[in-house]
């Protein structure tokens, strides 16, 4: 039973199979996320609308507990790269900006005290410094030695999982929550995310194109049946360009169309 | 772009092109001579039907969960980067270690997997240790796959040996070599480097 229960899901180079594995750090980790959230998520009005933001905002939390735990936290951390990719996208793209609109909006406009902690809030979520976070989080975590050597050991998956959700979230910040003492419209938003998300679909040619597959961890991995190592990173690459393009273009779709809606509005009334 | 280029140029520690990627054996290994049957049921005779080629020695199983498939895999990708002369000129045998699971046709069907062209030899296990003594590698040992079951895993050899048209293998690749040495070190060793 012992060997059934590991804290957080590394490499382990054992064949995959679909017996469940205990993974108490996650759980812990999910349990913070959750309290944290809690904490944050219950300031503000009790409204109908607030109440229903807040839904979409647990359902990011449970989107978070379910990327890392069994069986997409394994999967990623030692067999495919293609589950590694739908984790990144699953916490930085998906999970990050729902658990955000569960949020007041405004958050960090409102005046707090004046204390280390809101202030390096507020300087990571202003456009150019949390679009460059989250650059440099997503740039870095997907070069082939940094995965190779982190996701081996417990530790580095960990710190490799946990960067994603804080990148995501910077990411999403100024879209989705407003940004303190700046006119950050929906055209600056759009352009935000256009230009935030390059190195994001940059990352995911690189694995569409790749003569060998370029994580080790994966190509030397138990193999998974039918998917050999290419297969399994152009996989990873598409569902970076597609499912983060997809995320991304959509999110600029609905911003740019519900401005021109309140334009015209605006116009008529 | 230039975070790009470093993620597309992060495949692995720099190597010197020159040299191959495998590991140099301290002495190196005279072509074996061992007698066993492939998987059409034939004699096969390893040192007469292979002498002069370059050939990639494997000894491994098919219900091996992860060192045997990554390998034969790893060598089926880097050969189908050759021509097809090339691919011709390099002979892959895989002898099983487990010859009391691994019927012929049951080798052969998972060969094909990764090249049809990969040849199975299996034998008695008297036959088949004596072929791993010829070659120098540890002789394959059963072992329960947990305490007290009665399926079993073998441990065995990992490394592929590469017998060059000198009849002598300078270089083996132990588990951890990855498709771009094996697709760097193919055609150095048709040149006959080593």
């Amino acid at each position: 039973m012992a060997s059934n229960v590991q804290w957080w899901c590394s490499a382990q180079g054992r064949p995959w199979t679909w017996r469940w594995r205990a993974y108490p750090g996650i759980w812990l980790v999910a349990a913070a996320v959750a309290g944290t959230y809690w904490a944050i998520s219950r300031r503000g009005p009790d409204t109908p609308a607030a109440r229903r933001r807040r839904v979409i905002g647990w359902i990011g939390v449970a989107l978070v507990w379910a990327s890392l735990d069994w069986p997409l936290g394994p999967l990623a951390a030692g067999y495919l790269a293609s589950a590694h990719a739908a984790q990144f996208l699953l916490l930085a793209m998906i999970a990050s900006p729902l658990m955000l609109i569960g949020l007041e909006p405004g958050l960090t406009a409102r005046p707090e005290p004046d204390t280390v902690r809101w202030r390096i809030l507020r300087v990571a979520t202003t456009p150019l410094m949390a679009a460059l976070i989250f650059n440099v989080i997503a740039a870095t975590t997907h070069v082939p030695a940094v995965v190779d050597g982190l996701m081996v050991s417990q530790a580095g998956a960990f710190v490799l999982d946990i960067s994603w959700l804080v990148g995501g979230v910077l990411l999403w910040w100024p879209v989705v929550l407003s940004v303190p003492k700046r006119e950050f419209n929906v055209l600056w938003k759009v352009l935000y995310l256009f230009l935030a998300t390059l190195i994001h679909s940059g990352i995911a040619v690189v694995m569409l194109f790749a003569d060998f597959p370029i994580y080790s961890i994966y190509q030397l991995a138990p193999p998974m049946q039918g998917l050999t190592p290419m297969m399994d990173l152009q996989l990873a690459g598409g569902l970076m360009e597609l499912g983060g393009g997809f995320i991304a273009f959509g999110v600029m779709t609905y911003l740019f169309f519900s401005w021109v809606k309140r334009t015209d509005a605006t116009a008529q009334g | 772009m230039l975070l790009l280029v470093v993620v597309a140029s992060c495949g692995g520690p720099a190597r010197d092109s020159q040299t191959l990627h495998g590991t140099a054996l301290p002495t190196p290994v005279a072509r074996p001579a061992f007698v066993l049957t492939d998987t059409h049921g034939e004699p096969y005779d390893f040192a007469t039907q292979t002498k002069g080629t370059v050939t990639l020695l494997y000894f491994g199983y098919t219900h091996c969960p992860d060192v045997c498939p990554v390998q034969m895999a790893n060598i089926a990708a880097a050969m189908r980067r050759l021509s097809r002369a090339d691919r011709q000129r390099i002979k892959v045998v895989f002898v099983t270690t487990d010859p009391a699971r691994d019927s012929l046709p049951q080798m052969r069907s998972w060969l094909n997997n990764f090249d049809p062209a990969f040849i199975g030899l299996s034998g008695t296990e008297a036959q088949i240790e004596a072929a791993e003594r010829a070659v120098g590698v540890a002789i394959a040992q059963r072992e329960p796959s947990r305490p007290g079951d009665t399926t079993y895993v073998v441990g065995h050899a990992a490394q592929v040996y590469a017998f060059t048209a000198d009849d002598t293998a300078h270089v083996v690749y132990p588990f951890g070599t990855l498709q771009q040495d094996w697709a760097h070190d193919l055609p150095e060793l048709l040149r006959g480097r080593h």
